[in-house]
């Protein structure tokens, strides 16, 4: 066990605490002659430990002054946890309201909620519910832009999720560029447990075929699985509905973007945020993706020890009081 | 018997005194080991123009030129480093004619890792589109700043370079209520006027912008977009706009002190120019920014320390004055017992 002090200077009293070794142990009484009292084994040990005992006293009140702690430890656990990247979608259409409320003039948005804030609801749900895991944030419409590095502080996630609700969002929906710097937050981290990319956005894309490959080979190099948090619009059909024809491609985005997704190799899940229970599923199948037990760098904080060499200061003194007390001054 | 001495002294002189002062101190000291005690904090919103007149290399830094991206950058992390713990700091990017705002305010010592990881990560790339409203930037950076709970004071770090230009006489309307939102804008910057590079996607400089790739006169002295093209609008000077065109100077920049000052004057906001990152971090120290938060701090020391004076001098002091002088100094005398 490593002992650290702060202020190492103020070790420097510990010289000074030597003093008491040299001072007369209790008072002077006189005494015809030293020569009648026979050399007692018994009281010259007496007499070096109360000495002992005074340094000590001193000592332990100038050590607790140095500042000393039990420096931080590093200690690795195996445990439960993903490295999460949160991808969520920023383009203006999430200011739109939410196609999974009830309406009654379909002209009034005013009051309903909008995608993007059942989307931050809903991560911070997540981030909530999921505190062992490590995050990332990235938010995309034309450009993706990264908001956090891997982290394992929710303070600052649910800071990078609020900051989602000032301000509106930004223009387009580029979902295969997103998906890609998502994937990309994992370059040259160490493979530490499972990888996930969340996806919550509202649109569907369709992309070209080099960014679908790119996509796909990007997924299974660094074995990254995507969830899908579909956000439906109002009056867009659900991403599970059956498909009814060959001709839903304008129609319905959003499906088609499903159905790539559905041919990748990597694990692939989508969820819709109107079900009440989508949050709780896609919380319990991250669980389920968990097939890696993840290690972890644990950091108990450094602790201060001062008040220990108080509290045995203390009990010196105490005993100090006690001999003093019977201290014989006279007789 | 024979009584040498007055055993007892003064009453400073007694021992258990001294002692059991010492030990209440070592007691009040571990109670006062953790005690809230309210120091001055900063809650700032640090607003990082990444516009790309931002990548010209004007500024030092000791010896290093750098960009003025990479300037304000190394302020920020110098501010982070150097503010007092319990201090907040959020983080949000300029470009085009908006703020966006990355993470509301978080405290600094704990998050100071992923607070200065991401602030390595922010750079020009992040634009989702190339152009630089500063005022409506900064209008966008004061309404964000209000809407975050908790009194967040502004730092927006810019070199004012609009483009397009602006207007002389139509400027953006600000609307909100000026000294609303407290803060500064940190003037970042070289004064001479210096070419903005063009850069690939890694970083390298590839070419400058030219004096044809860059609109040299603001939209309204274009006149409006008719069906005559270039009718004039009305109340605009398009005198001249041909000349003015040719003799455009909007390709270079340079730290717009002047349109910042009345950018400030406008918002009730403050301009500061910033010369080094330890100017800023003395700017962010005033104590017109700073609010009075309860911090755990240790006290311990000081009663502590008066605990180790009482000691040493019933250990030290004491017995040295007490002891009798024969017993010191003068040579043993042995005297016949009557």
């Amino acid at each position: 066990m490593n002992i650290a002090v702060l202020y190492p200077w103020v070790l420097f009293l510990l010289m000074f605490c030597a003093v008491p070794l040299f001072t007369r142990d209790a008072a002077v009484v006189r005494y015809s002659t030293l020569s009648l009292i026979p050399d007692d084994r018994i009281s010259t040990l007496i007499a070096i430990s109360l000495r002992l005992l005074r340094c000590a006293s001193l000592a332990l009140v100038a050590i607790g002054l140095s500042g000393p702690y039990l420096p931080e430890k590093e200690i690795e656990r195996i445990g439960e946890g993903a490295q999460i990247v949160l991808l969520l979608d920023r383009s203006s259409s999430m200011d739109q309201p939410f196609g999974g409320q009830p309406f009654s003039n379909p002209l009034i948005t005013r009051d309903a909620e909008a995608k993007g804030a059942v989307a931050r609801r809903l991560l911070s749900e997540f981030v909530a519910d999921r505190r062992n895991d490590k995050y990332a944030m990235l938010v995309f419409s034309t450009e993706p832009i990264q908001v956090l590095p891997l982290t394992d502080k929710t303070d600052i996630i649910q800071a990078a999720i609020d900051a989602g609700n000032i301000g509106r969002g930004l223009s387009e929906t580029d979902v295969g560029a997103g998906i890609i710097d998502a994937v990309r937050v994992f370059e040259g981290q160490p493979y530490t447990g499972s990888r996930l990319v969340l996806l919550v956005s509202d649109g569907g894309a369709r992309l070209d075929q080099v960014t679908r490959v790119h996509i796909a080979d990007m997924l299974q190099r660094y074995r990254v699985a995507l969830y899908w948090v579909y956000i439906r619009s109002r009056y867009s059909p659900g991403i599970s509905t059956a498909t009814t024809g060959d001709q839903y491609d304008d129609t319905a985005p959003a499906r088609v973007l499903h159905e790539y997704f559905e041919t990748l190799e990597t694990p692939y899940r989508v969820f819709d945020a109107e079900d009440p229970r989508a949050l709780a599923a896609a919380i319990a199948e991250v669980n389920q993706l968990q097939s890696l037990p993840i290690r972890y760098v644990d950091i108990t904080p450094r602790k201060k020890i001062a008040n220990w060499c108080y509290a045995a200061g203390m009990a010196l003194i105490a005993m100090l009081l006690i001999v003093e007390r019977m201290e014989i001054r006279r007789w | 018997m024979n009584i040498s001495r007055n055993a007892d002294g003064p009453l400073f002189r007694t021992a258990w005194l001294w002692l059991i002062l010492a030990f209440l101190l070592l007691g009040v000291a571990i109670n006062y080991s953790s005690f809230r005690i309210p120091i001055y904090t900063y809650r700032y919103l640090f607003v990082l123009d990444i516009t790309q007149s931002m990548n010209v290399n004007d500024l030092k830094l000791g010896d290093v030129a750098m960009t003025r991206h990479q300037f304000a950058k190394s302020a920020i992390e110098t501010a982070l480093r150097n503010l007092p713990c319990g201090s907040e700091a959020g983080l949000a990017i300029f470009t085009a004619h908006r703020t966006f705002l990355m993470f509301t305010p978080v405290e600094i010592c704990e998050h100071y890792r992923a607070l200065s990881e991401m602030l390595e990560k922010v750079d020009w790339r992040m634009a989702w589109e190339a152009r630089s409203e500063v005022a409506k930037g900064l209008y966008s950076a004061l309404d964000a700043a209000r809407q975050i709970e908790g009194d967040t004071r502004l730092v927006f770090l810019t070199d004012g370079h609009e483009a397009p230009p602006l207007n002389r006489d139509i400027r953006p309307p600000f609307r909100a209520e000026p000294g609303s939102v407290t803060g500064f804008i940190a003037g970042i910057g070289g004064t001479v006027p210096n070419r903005i590079p063009h850069m690939d996607n890694n970083g390298n400089v590839v070419g400058y912008w030219s004096h044809e790739e860059v609109m040299q006169v603001d939209i309204h002295s274009l006149g409006r977009a008719a069906t005559v093209p270039g009718e004039g609008m009305d109340g605009i000077n398009m005198a001249n706009v041909a000349r003015r065109i040719m003799l455009g100077q909007e390709h270079l920049s340079s730290l717009q002190e002047n349109h910042l000052q009345e950018l400030a004057e406008q918002t009730g906001l403050d301009y500061v120019r910033v010369e080094s990152p330890l100017d800023f971090l003395e700017t962010l120290r005033k104590e017109k920014y700073a609010r009075r938060t309860p911090v755990m701090s240790d006290m311990g020391w000081i009663p502590a320390m008066l605990a180790f004076v009482c000691l040493s001098y019933c250990l030290v002091v004491i017995p040295r004055r007490n002891s009798p002088a024969s017993a010191n100094r003068r040579p043993l005398r042995l005297e016949p017992i009557p």
